[in-house]
């Protein structure tokens, strides 16, 4: 058993754990009395809470998670840059756009699958424009800034869209977008949100020794025998393809991206490549916790789950940054 | 033995020519130095001859260009050495020595216990095994220098080329590089080394190649008489020699 999988193996056990914490939970605390039902099938009621409740919000916060923890770190891997994130790269907040242009412009009409092209086309084209930068820009800020206007860009013509739009619209469909949430999820969204994940989540996977590779410098790794541009694509194509599909569900739900890879980077010898999977899987087990937190806490409308997960990762994302700040000057 | 054949290897950034059309054979067997100022075109040229630029005209190795190989046909082939070593991650060294074998494949990865081994012996043969478990990104200049080379050399490739060696390294360290380098060429590989230090280039190259404004002048010999002839074009004087010998001092190359 190599050291990879044992990585993987414990990560998978844990997202299992907080699944499990997060079907049992409900208004009147843990109840594991629930779901032993609900899968005995001896009680209808149960079934139907599991089903038709938790088990739909669970699955799509696991989702979301992963996506987002993959992409963050396909998008570190390949831009050499540990502030890289779907996020604050302004990934999401193009995702967001597109799904809110096929949303008011009616040509989604409330089916799943045109919220999720639209948002996966935002995505898809935020990776591609970045892309482009990191390769022709030295330094890790300046993306980092790129992103800072893509995102403040795609949040104008957002409210703009939302001024001029034919359909009926509130301000309040903004914030959902834009906060995040998995509250009120069927399984019918989740069944359209897993197969683009999965297979965004499998085009960065092909790319793992690449990204390896890539942690000696662009020129250096194209003379051991990278083919940048086949790379590129695929962690171009699998990220938008992911991170669309996790907006499509969730909304725009920031820092995932930036904390999952950071945690578990020292438990894969910091190799980048090595680094995916786990870092799928520590974004699940995070975002079915941060959600199981959303709704075991007495407040008095729900929190969204972008809140919770920006108060957790945008000091981590300040932190980061004033690591590498000292390092580079000291 | 491959020898690496340039047919009027050229190379121009927008309308700069950077490197002028040339034409040499670099031979099996031997280290050639490649030797001018700054901006003579020494690591442009490298860059062509691993096709990591834009280039014009041709570079064969066994009668393959190097533009139209894969590139991993091409990286199993040819080995460069960067003059400048980034390290994004803070990697083991042993682990981005490893990374050398990308070329390989995943098939050849996956045999760890080999891979521990070739990338023990090579860390060995460039001095730095007490480096193995360090973060790259800890390393000084010249360590990272080195930990470069063990990742060129554990593929080998026929083929090396290695771009200012021994500019991070101290003094003996250098020798100790220069040393393996002459060594790889004498069991038959083909490697160009650009140097800055006529020294070393005279003690251990076969041949050397000099550049000037990225045109290549000679490709002579190490004698006295053929550095002589061609070092004022770098020095702006004439070589001075130890007294009664045939060797330069490592500095000053010239009396005040």
């Amino acid at each position: 058993m190599t050291a990879g999988f044992r990585v993987n193996a414990v990560l998978a056990a844990l997202v299992a754990l907080c699944a499990a914490l997060s079907l049992a939970a409900g208004p009147s605390g843990f109840d594991g009395r629930v779901l032993v039902d609900a899968f005995a099938a001896s009680d209808p009621s149960a079934a139907i809470i599991i089903g038709e409740i938790r088990l739909p919000r669970a699955l799509a916060a696991l989702l979301t998670g992963f996506a987002l923890g993959i992409s963050g770190a396909a998008l570190q891997g390949l831009t050499r840059n540990p502030l890289a994130e779907p996020g604050v790269l302004g990934v999401s907040a193009c995702a967001t756009l597109g799904a809110t242009t096929m949303l008011y412009f009616g040509f989604a009409s409330g089916s799943p699958l045109g919220v999720g092209l639209g948002a996966i086309g935002g995505a898809l084209g935020a990776t591609a424009l970045l892309a482009i930068f990191a390769h022709r820009l030295r330094g890790a800020a300046t993306l980092v800034l790129v992103g800072v206007g893509l995102s403040s860009l795609a949040g104008a013509v957002m409210a703009l869209i939302l001024n001029f739009a034919p359909n009926p619209f509130s301000l309040s469909d903004l914030v959902n977008w834009s906060l995040g949430s998995v509250a009120n999820r069927s399984l019918v969204d989740v069944a359209f949100a897993a197969p683009p994940i999965l297979l965004g989540a499998w085009l960065a996977w092909t790319q793992r020794r690449a990204l390896a590779l890539l942690a000696i410098g662009d020129l250096a790794a194209a003379s051991h025998g990278l083919d940048y541009r086949r790379t590129r694509l695929a962690i171009i194509g699998g990220t938008g393809l992911s991170v669309g599909a996790a907006v499509a569900l969730a909304g725009a739900v920031g820092f995932v991206g930036i904390v999952a890879p950071h945690l578990v980077r020292p438990w894969v010898r910091h190799n980048p490549g090595s680094a995916l999977i786990p870092s799928g899987l520590a974004g699940a087990a995070m975002l079915i916790i941060a959600d199981l937190l959303i709704r075991i806490a007495p407040t008095a409308t729900e929190l969204r789950l972008g809140v919770v997960a920006a108060l957790v990762g945008a000091p981590m994302f300040m932190v980061i940054a004033w690591q590498r700040g000292v390092r580079s000057h000291g | 033995m491959v020898d690496l054949v340039l047919d009027r290897l050229s190379v121009t950034v927008g309308r700069s020519v950077i490197l002028h059309p040339l034409s040499v054979r670099l031979s099996a067997g031997q280290l050639t130095a490649v030797v001018g100022a700054n901006g003579a075109g020494k690591s442009t040229l490298l860059k062509a001859l691993a096709a990591l630029v834009p280039s014009t005209g041709t570079a064969t190795i066994d009668a393959n260009n190097i533009t139209q190989m894969s590139p991993s046909a091409r990286a199993r082939a040819i080995g460069y050495l960067p003059q400048h070593h980034d390290f994004a991650w803070p990697i083991p060294v042993a682990d981005m020595v490893a990374l050398g074998l990308f070329a390989f494949g995943s098939a050849a990865m996956a045999d760890q216990p080999a891979i521990d081994a070739r990338v023990k012996a090579i860390l060995d043969q460039c001095g730095i095994a007490a480096l193995a478990d360090r973060a790259v990104n800890t390393l000084s200049g010249g360590e990272r220098a080195l930990a470069a080379l063990a990742r060129v050399l554990i593929a080998d490739t026929p083929v090396i080329l290695v771009d200012e060696p021994a500019a991070a390294l101290d003094i003996g360290r250098q020798y100790h590089m220069l040393e393996q380098l002459a060594a790889l060429a004498h069991s038959g590989r083909t490697v160009v080394a650009v140097l800055h230090d006529l020294a070393l280039a005279a003690q251990f190259a076969d041949r050397i190649l000099w550049l000037d404004g990225g045109k290549m002048l000679a490709l002579t010999n190490t004698s006295r008489a053929a550095i002589d002839a061609h070092a004022p074009m770098l020095l702006g004087r004439a070589p001075l020699w130890t007294e009664g010998t045939d060797t330069l001092p490592a500095t000053p190359y010239f009396a005040r």
